[in-house]
């Protein structure tokens, strides 16, 4: 019973730590909690809809998806984010909650306020069974990136020129200026890098149970935002763990007996879940206190 | 009796031991002088006084009670006035507001009469207007009473603190490098000033100084730190002639 | 100087009688919405404006207010009126708990508690069977009887000079100034003896009481209530128009609120705009060729090469759309985008207003209004409570 919730809690949470990955990356780089970041990935998906739908190879679709997810998180930085780089934090905040409901306004439009199914890349439901519960292959691929990525972040940061200058352009950024960085640069990488994080996401979650608009910031925003506190918002294995956290407290409280005339347990559980954890340790679990 | 008196205080930053075990206290009527290089935890202590900073050991007392559990608007309240090193103002507000705003305590309504407008309210707020007005005169302040705050020249928003924290009747002030950025002849000025508010508001003042002339002619004691202990304590000719003194001095200087 | 009589009568007869002339009785629905939207923005205005803390989870306040207006009138069978002052009352108590957690919780963390907590309210606290009729919703009767909005409207705004007397009256005394001082610097106002938690909890509680009454407004104007009223969208569109309206400027928060709710009249009222966002596939190109003029223009003059490309690029797209060419692969896209609706319109301007205003103008509407509302007001009561930009919030506190 646990055990099985465990294994559901794993799956959906690794979808969670994919959202998280894209929230640490921008807040890492540039202190923003960045609110488009589940438009990112919904604007992906209906890209990637409108592309099936018009006849396009799927391989090729989603590569269209990501570029469009792209071209979106480049837009908001030159448009959005670099004109208020002297702004307080909570500006850029509520910019980007613009953006995301711009977005959504947007895919409103086009697809109308109807829930779609999609296509997932990978179609066999009953490969793997772990305790009584089929893995699909789409949530497999979904872990396996999300590890993948993780992992390779963490790689970038700590090793490439790229990710050390990102770093340090967010502390310092006139010296790293001085040092012949171009801090602009950057920021444009990293929004795109984000953008497309969160393009994989909706490409490889959209198809799991449908999506309207809005969708990937309604399943995922809150949680990714929870997953990446517990993570201590800097740590980018930590985001992925805390996806991890996120959907197995999710799942143990949806299959509660004593959470049973709960509405919205998931929702209930996410909110306490996330309030406990600042009030215990406001720099989250696996954060360093600053 | 002490107005206000720190017994043992210490206080640790991490590594940091900014506060060793320093005990001062101020009596009616006294101007007393804290002294001391940068960094040797004159801001410490009056946080620690002041309530903004726990203590690690030590005890406050004001009027000989004991305080040191105190949030700090509850010492205000018991007539304790402090400015900041760096200004401390409502920035955007002006200075007229400013002084509104440091009546807070003296206003006489509660803050469910201001909301709904009670009568009482607004006759209050004529009596508060007119306290400030009167402060602002006092102080010579008049003519900058409808400007904002922060955008004075900072001499002038050393004046208005001042002034703010005059209005909410202390009995004992705290001052955090009162004449900082003001030349020799405006420190001057400014201890003939202090001197005379004493004078007429009965006043005990504490302060944080670096013009030596000025502890000189206006400290009734004075207590010299370094390192976060206490160096030398005496009358100010003592402390300044003091060879312990003179070396923290000299020692910061060369450094 | 005194107020200018003659067009503070004007003013009265825009908002009191001008409607009657213009408007069917039906419209009346939409204005009172506008009324309501006024309510909320002045609300958040307390939070984020007064206080300096940020609210993402705003139509949490509210729907708390809805669902107790409406349980209390048509469970307890209680007047409209009582309905009313419990839905305050909630939203005043409700938003004190959430002020509580903003003393622990502080800066950019805690925009993230009332982000989950707006969600965590649509989910689980409006799906309560018994308070809120679960996802059926509940039953919330218009007082002035079913579909007759134009008294109904006249209540609202009695509410909305309610709210407006007490922010007035709140930021002209004691309270005011404490939540003014410890917004920009609590130190500082703790020191002059200002019990600092204890005046954030009150701006909670004066803002939750607002937007329990903008709730209990909403819902009977509605005459029904159910818990998806209530999304994180809508919470973001509150957030977007009170900044849009200029933080701390009452004129500009009400003018921009109510704007945002009356979108789908403003636009039936503009001659041909209806019938050109009914027919995207002409209306599209047009803007496409304005935005890429606007690039161009923008481009040359800051020296961004890159505006320049692309804007020349959408002006010539645009253009050959436009024009009797016929360009092969576009068009027919074109053909098939859905007709736009006009309530979908206020998601995609208002954003696009929300980046104006904090990049060029940070004081919002409020501040262009300024001049006019000094004039009309004589200085003797400032409609306003200050000039009003993002830079204080939270980051003070953080
Ligand atoms: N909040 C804090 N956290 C960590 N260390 C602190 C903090 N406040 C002060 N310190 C450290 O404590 C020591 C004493 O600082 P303090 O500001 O009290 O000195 P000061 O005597 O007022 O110096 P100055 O003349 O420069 O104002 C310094 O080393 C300072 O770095
Ligand atoms: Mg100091």
């Amino acid at each position: 019973m646990t055990a099985q919730a465990l294994v559901i809690g794993i799956i959906t949470g690794a979808a969670y730590g994919l959202v998280a990955l894209g929230l640490v990356l921008v807040y890492k780089s540039s202190g923003v909690l960045n609110f488009a970041q589940g438009e990112f990935g919904t604007v992906a998906v209906y890209a990637l809809w409108l592309g099936t739908t018009h006849g396009i190879p799927y391989v090729l679709a989603v590569l269209i998806a990501l570029g469009v997810a792209a071209v979106f998180g480049f837009v908001t930085e030159r448009v959005v984010v670099r004109p208020l780089a002297d702004a307080p934090r909570v500006t850029v905040l509520v910019a980007t909650a613009g953006v995301a409901l711009l977005a959504v306004g947007l895919e409103l439009w086009i697809g109308q306020a109807q829930i779609r199914p999609i296509a997932p890349a990978l179609r066999r439901q009953d490969r793997l069974r772990i305790l009584n519960v089929y893995i699909s292959d789409q949530r497999l691929l979904i872990i396996l990136t999300v590890v993948v990525v993780a992992l390779v972040l963490r790689w970038v940061f700590t090793r490439t020129f790229l990710g050390l200058a990102v770093l340090a352009a967010s502390e310092e950024p006139t010296g790293t200026r001085l040092m012949g960085v171009r801090v602009e640069r950057l920021s444009s990488a990293v929004w795109v890098l984000a953008a497309l994080l969160g393009g994989v996401a909706g490409v490889l979650t959209g198809p799991l149970s449908g999506f309207g608009p809005g969708f990937l910031t309604s399943s995922a925003l809150v949680a990714g935002f929870t997953a990446a506190v517990i993570g201590g918002f800097t740590s980018l294995p930590g985001a992925f763990l805390g996806g991890v956290v996120v959907g197995v407290i999710q799942s143990l409280a949806t299959s509660a007996s004593w959470l049973a005339d709960v509405p919205g347990p998931q929702t209930a559980a996410l909110f306490v879940l996330l309030v406990v954890i600042l009030l215990a340790r406001p720099q989250g679990i696996l954060g360093r206190a600053s | 009796m002490p107005v206000l008196e720190a017994d043992g205080i210490s206080v640790r930053f991490g590594g940091v031991q900014a506060v060793r075990d320093v005990s001062v206290h101020v009596g009616e009527w006294e101007v007393v002088g804290i002294i001391g290089p940068n960094g040797a935890g004159k801001t410490t202590l009056f946080n620690v006084l002041t309530g903004f900073q726990r203590p690690n050991t030590g005890r406050v007392r004001f009027e000989g009670d004991d305080i040191t559990g105190e949030p700090v608007h509850r010492r205000a309240a018991l007539g304790m006035g402090r400015t900041f090193q760096n200004v401390g103002l409502v920035k955007a507000a002006t200075v007229l507001d400013n002084l509104l705003t440091a009546q807070h305590m003296a206003v006489g309504y509660g803050a469910v009469a201001g909301i709904v407008g009670s009568s009482l309210a607004f006759e209050r707020e004529r009596a508060v207007r007119d306290e400030a007005a009167r402060l602002l005169e006092l102080l010579g302040l008049l003519p900058v009473a409808d400007l904002v705050a922060g955008r004075l020249p900072y001499g002038l928003r050393k004046q208005v603190e001042l002034a703010t924290v005059l209005a909410t009747h202390p009995k004992v002030l705290l001052l955090d490098e009162p004449t900082s950025g003001m030349g020799p002849e405006e420190a001057e000025a400014f201890g003939e000033r202090l001197l005379a508010l004493r004078r007429e508001l009965g006043l005990s003042v504490l302060m944080i100084e670096h013009h030596v002339p000025l502890v000189a002619a206006v400290c009734d004691y004075v207590y010299c730190m370094n390192f976060g202990e206490l160096l030398v304590e005496g009358k100010p000719d003592d402390v300044r002639s003091h060879p312990e003194v003179v070396r923290a001095y000299l020692g910061d200087e060369a450094a | 100087m005194t107020p200018r009589v003659a067009p503070l009568l004007a003013l009265a007869a825009v908002v009191l009688v001008l409607p009657r002339l213009v408007f069917d009785s039906a419209d009346f629905a939409l204005l009172s919405l506008a009324v309501v939207y006024a309510i909320v923005g002045l609300s958040l205005n307390v939070l984020i404006g007064y206080a300096g803390t940020i609210s993402l989870g705003h139509q949490a306040f509210v729907g708390i207010g809805a669902f107790t207006s409406a349980y209390v009138v048509t469970e307890l069978r209680q007047p409209f009126i009582v309905g009313v002052l419990a839905a305050a009352a909630l939203g005043g108590a409700q938003a004190m708990i959430l002020g509580g957690l903003a003393l622990r919780v502080t800066g950019l963390y805690f925009a993230l508690v009332t982000l989950s907590y707006g969600v965590f309210a649509q989910d689980t606290l409006f799906g309560i069977k018994a308070i809120t009729g679960g996802g059926a919703g509940r039953a919330a009767p218009t007082p002035t009887g079913d579909g007759n909005f134009v008294p109904y409207y006249y209540i609202c705004l009695a509410f909305l000079g309610l709210v407006l007397w007490l922010d007035w009256r709140m930021m002209r005394s004691k309270t005011g100034r404490a939540l003014t001082a410890l917004r920009q610097d609590p130190r500082v106002a703790a020191s002059l003896g200002i019990p600092v938690k204890a005046y954030l909890l009150l701006g909670f509680a004066v803002s939750g009481v607002f937007a329990g009454i903008a709730g209990a407004l909403f819902a009977h104007g509605n005459g029904f209530v159910v818990s998806n009223d209530f999304s994180l969208q809508l919470g973001i569109l509150f957030v977007l128009m009170t900044v849009v309206g200029g933080l701390r400027s009452r004129t500009g928060i009400v003018v921009s609120a109510a704007l945002t709710a009356v979108v789908p009249l403003i636009i039936r009222e503009i001659p041909g705009l209806e019938s050109a966002l009914a027919r995207p596939e002409r209306t599209v190109p047009v803007v496409v060729l304005v935005a890429g003029l606007v690039a161009v223009g923008v481009g040359v003059l800051r020296g961004g090469r890159a505006a320049q490309v692309v804007g020349v690029a959408m002006v010539a797209l645009s253009a050959a759309v436009l024009s009797p060419l016929h360009v092969p692969g576009v068009e027919p896209q074109l053909e098939q985008l859905p007709a736009l609706d006009p309530s979908m319109l206020r998601l995609i301007v208002l954003p696009a207003l929300v980046v104006m205003t904090l990049r060029t103008a940070p004081g919002g509407l409020g501040q262009q209004l300024r001049p006019v509302v000094r004039w009309v007001c004589g200085g003797r009561f400032s409609l306003d409570a200050g000039p009003g930009d993002l830079r204080e919030v939270v980051d003070a506190r953080a």
